[in-house]
């Protein structure tokens, strides 16, 4: 879940735009417009500026790739290949949540 | 209650138990509410209507209370003397009253004993909120509440708990309809309102809707334990153990996220495996985790399996090993390409060769996966960026294209075992085309993908720092011209360099096409002054002071020339003219113009000795022009001002003046006197001189003046770096690191090239190369910057650079112990000593500098290899 506004190095635009890897430029403004539409900046200034950022980049080509070629960590843990995943859920029934809650 | 004031035994026998219990239910409610004051009279009275032993004691308990009360208000005199006479009065309460006095007001009551008075229809809503405020705090389980014999079962608050109960099984248990978990009956005041979120929480958690779930969790009251499922909850949306959990809360994460925990653990064990080089191991956990991984996250292992195998191969475990406990083959798609490309520009590696080779299979993966066009200015960016890392190579680059010819490509050795769709990438590419080891290809095939001025800058910058020809930078101002035929800069990069091959008609004809394209802009108008006075130089070096005359005449017309800089080296043309004609009277009148639009004689003086020695003109033939220590100084004035506005007005017009002949003593203490009185350009002006003309400690004491006010610590850390004595290599690339470092946070690239050209040029990366070391590139922490700061400006005395003969010798045998070859001393000493000739102090530095960069390769770098990447990238 994201706080912040700004869009970091290993978030991917596209994604935050709701596009392809290829779209067009059209496709682009178009998706960045529905976008602001949802998030408008008066009311989600935050979620506003991430969309607002990840346009900046898909606009211009040369940022694209940059973003692009950085958008890896080779160093990063390798657990962290399966952070913000959306894996199973599990149903572990009452006494494991009650003993967290009980737990000071 | 006064109704039961003076009961006979008997009747006290009868009425005892039910008042007794009525009385200690009001009581201990009092003391619930922190009313002990209240609760020691009722018990009081109740001790009066009753006098048994269980009176007594709720008495005695009641006064603990308030000598608890009392102490807690720091009432300890009152609190003692209460005790004495409680003492006194009732002895049985000894041991009451050793224990410790109640922490809480409601510490000694159960969660029954806190609730019952809630049954009381008829209790007082204060009494009524401040219990239910109370309970909101101590739930920690609904369902103690449901079934606690306290309240009566019809019970409001009984019904509500035991809803909430039964919905926060369900919920915990399987998937649940909305109306299970609706619990319209729980209001938001209800002390139950913090766990009717919580459950919400908890079912939008598993219908996957994060953001309602983290709503409810929002809204949970921060003083209800039900607050302390949130974290866990949390921590399993966002699929990231949170380091802080509590074993049991980190229990909870682990269940309800299933086997991707045990894959996250399984996955943080064998990277400390990896690191910790227990290869054995770690080929047996990457067995495991395959396993795990298929089935919590079946889709997550191919991309896990590149990972690794990228991982594996840069911690050199075995690849067959490696390979069989993959499971499987791994895909050299786009993305293994790209993180492949990434791990290889690591700047610890030795090489960016591989680095290169990697992103341009890359780039055909990418573009068959249809990341971007084959032409376009995503790919140009792609190729301008391998254009660069080929660019630090230097002279490395050239011995490993050699050793590539021939090299079948990364086709033949990586895709024996790839499915066809990602061979089929490869379709058309030649292998024997190895235009990505060519940072001069690269460029081309990028400025025609995206004909675009910075990537023309970027080549003509590389052309200039590889080719000390003009041919290379001619070469790609024609490509740039023929490109964007409105751009003004080519040209004016050709005019620079037909004008440095003495081909003025050429200059001139490119610079009226730029001129004629964009007449009003700065660089126009500058380079048109700066021909005009190349070309009156250049009459003047032919002794046809006539033909320099005209030019000065145009040069007069421009508007330029009314500034001050422009103006004074007009004068200084003119005055060279009347030298050559013999005009006296004309040569004063220069010298007092320029004098007066200078403000100053001394500055006129030496602007024109430097302008008439680059014209020509032997020192005889123009007395009391250059020599600045012969020249009476006005009080303000100082020679290192004077030297830097002359130098000044030198890069102004592309004059490149020689260095003052000062003794070096004077200029140094000139500049450490008076340094401060010079402006940043003119500082710096001074220093890139003294550089220039290996003025170290002149150059040293400009950078103790610049740094010392901080406003540009990079380009005086680069002059720094430049002034250091050859013996303090490790401090002067130190110095070129914090300096790169300051110029990338202020996107100064100009000044980043300077950097890497000089950290290219410096014995350090000489003594690199012919060691086959790995280079030096880093970044440096915040921490590691202050403090090369600090210490930099802390080091106003320029540092010595003699040593002994002993300490010498002691550096060439600690040098030849860590080669292990005690031959190699007589060897070197003898008649074909390679470093016959060098200086002894250079000799040093090379000694130290092997020793150091040896020490640091055999003590630190594990996981250096040497010349592996410099050999063969692969």
């Amino acid at each position: 879940m994201h706080t912040q506004g700004a869009l970091d190095a290993h978030d991917d635009p596209a994604e935050v735009l709701g596009v392809a890897l290829s779209a067009s430029q059209d496709e682009i403004r178009a998706a960045y417009l529905r976008k602001v539409k949802e998030f408008p900046p008066e009311r989600e200034p935050a979620e506003f500026e991430r969309i607002r950022d990840a346009y900046d980049i898909l606009r211009d080509p040369h940022r694209r790739m940059a973003h692009r070629m950085a958008s890896v960590d080779p160093s990063a843990p390798l657990s962290s290949l399966l952070d913000g995943r959306a894996g199973a859920r599990k149903f572990v029934g009452p006494d494991a949540w009650l003993a967290a809650i009980r737990e000071k | 209650m006064s109704k039961h004031h003076g009961l006979s035994p008997q009747q006290q026998s009868v009425a005892g138990p039910a008042l007794i219990e009525a009385g200690e239910q009001q009581i201990r409610q009092l003391l619930a509410n922190g009313n002990s004051r209240s609760a020691v009279d009722r018990a009081k009275e109740l001790h009066k209507q009753i006098n048994n032993a269980a009176s007594e004691a709720l008495l005695v308990e009641a006064y603990r209370a308030r000598i608890g009360s009392l102490r807690e208000h720091r009432m300890d005199a009152e609190a003692d003397a209460l005790a004495k006479l409680v003492l006194e009065r009732y002895p049985s309460a000894a041991k009451a009253l050793k224990d410790p006095a109640p922490g809480t007001k409601t510490a000694i009551l159960k969660l029954d004993d806190l609730v019952r008075p809630l049954a009381d229809a008829q209790l007082p809503s204060e009494q009524r909120g401040a219990i239910e405020s109370e309970l909101k705090k101590r739930l920690d389980d609904p369902s103690a509440l449901a079934n606690g014999p306290a309240l009566p079962t019809d019970h409001p608050l009984r019904l509500q708990a035991r809803a909430v109960a039964d919905a926060f099984t369900a919920v915990t248990r399987g998937p649940v309809t909305d109306e299970q978990v609706e619990l319209n009956s729980v209001s938001r005041r209800s002390p139950l309102a913090p766990w009717k979120a919580l459950v919400r929480a908890i079912a939008a958690f598993y219908e996957r809707d994060d953001a309602a779930a983290e709503r409810y969790l929002q809204s949970i009251d921060a003083e209800s334990p039900a607050v302390r499922a949130a974290a866990p909850l949390r921590s399993a949306i966002a699929g990231k153990v949170d380091p802080q959990l509590k074993p049991a809360a980190r229990s909870l994460y682990d269940g309800v996220s299933g086997a991707a925990a045990a894959l996250r653990d399984a996955l943080d064990t064998l990277d400390s495996m990896l690191s910790s080089n227990k290869k054995t191991k770690a080929i047996s956990q990457i067995q495991s985790v395959i396993k795990l991984a298929a089935q919590a996250a079946p889709d997550l292992v191919p991309r896990l399996r590149q990972h690794i195998e990228i991982r594996g191969d840069t911690y050199e475990l075995d690849p067959d090993r490696l390979r069989g406990a993959l499971g499987g083959i791994t895909l050299k798609d786009a993305y293994f390409w790209l993180l492949s490309a990434r791990t290889a520009e690591d700047p610890k590696k030795p090489s960016f060769i591989p680095a290169s080779c990697m992103w341009e299979e890359f780039r055909k993966h990418a573009i068959h996966e249809g990341w971007f066009e084959g032409r376009g200015p995503e790919v140009a960016a792609l190729w301008v960026h391998m254009a660069g890392l080929l660019g630090m190579e230097g002279e490395v680059l050239e011995e490993a294209r050699r050793e590539f010819r021939g090299f079948p490509g990364l086709a033949a050795l990586m895709y024996d075992d790839q499915p066809k769709e990602i061979r089929a990438a490869l379709a058309g590419s030649n292998p024997a085309d190895q235009y990505y080891l060519d940072p001069e290809k690269l460029f081309q095939r990028a400025c025609a993908a995206d004909p675009r001025a910075e990537t023309f800058q970027q080549w003509m910058a590389w052309a200039a720092a590889t080719d000390s020809s003009d041919k290379g930078r001619d070469k790609v101002a024609e490509a740039w011209r023929r490109a964007l035929p409105n751009d003004v800069r080519p040209l004016l990069a050709l005019t620079v360099t037909a004008g440095k091959r003495d081909a003025l008609q050429k200059a001139i004809g490119f610079l009226e096409k730029a001129e004629k394209l964009d007449p009003l802009n700065p660089d126009v108008r500058r380079a048109r002054v700066q021909m005009l006075v190349g070309s009156a130089l250049k009459r003047l070096r032919e002794r046809h002071a006539h033909l320099a005359l005209r030019d000065v005449a145009v040069l007069e017309k421009l508007p330029q020339a009314r500034e001050t800089a422009c103006s004074a080296v007009i004068c200084a043309l003119r005055y060279l003219c009347c030298l050559q004609n013999r005009d006296e009277a004309g040569m004063s009148e220069q010298l007092r113009s320029a004098s007066e639009a200078l403000g100053s004689e001394v500055v006129a003086r030496c602007l024109f000795g430097n302008i008439a020695r680059l014209s020509g003109f032997s020192p005889p033939k123009y007395p009391g022009l250059g020599q600045l220590t012969d020249l009476t100084m006005q009080p303000a004035e100082s020679i290192a001002g004077v030297v830097a506005s002359v130098l000044l007005i030198g890069d102004a017009f592309s004059m490149a003046f020689p260095f003052p002949d000062v003794p070096t003593d004077l200029l140094v203490k000139e500049v450490r006197a008076r340094g401060e009185k010079l402006d940043n350009a003119q500082l710096r002006a001074l220093g890139e001189a003294a550089v220039r003309d290996g003025e170290a400690e002149v150059a040293y004491a400009v950078s103790v003046a610049g740094l010392a006010r901080g406003s540009s610590d990079a380009r005086f850390l680069l002059i720094r770096a430049q002034s250091l004595p050859e013996n303090e290599t490790n401090r002067s690339s130190e110095c070129l690191d914090a300096a790169a470092e300051l110029a990338r946070r202020n996107r100064d690239m100009q000044l980043l090239d300077q950097i890497v050209e000089e950290r290219r040029e410096s014995f350090s990366a000489f003594a690199t190369r012919i060691f086959d070391l790995p280079d030096e590139r880093r970044e440096l922490s915040e921490t590691e910057l202050n403090g090369i700061l600090k210490r930099e400006r802390k080091a106003v005395a320029y540092p010595a650079q003699k040593r002994s003969p002993a300490h010498r010798k002691r550096l060439w045998d600690k040098f030849s112990s860590m080669f292990g070859d005690e031959d190699e001393e007589d060897e070197f000493y003898g008649e074909d000593d390679p470093f016959e000739g060098i200086p002894a102090d250079a000799f040093h530095a090379f000694v130290e500098e092997a020793a150091r960069a040896m020490q640091s390769r055999t003590s630190g770098g594990a996981k250096r290899k040497r010349g592996g990447g410099r050999k063969s990238p692969f």
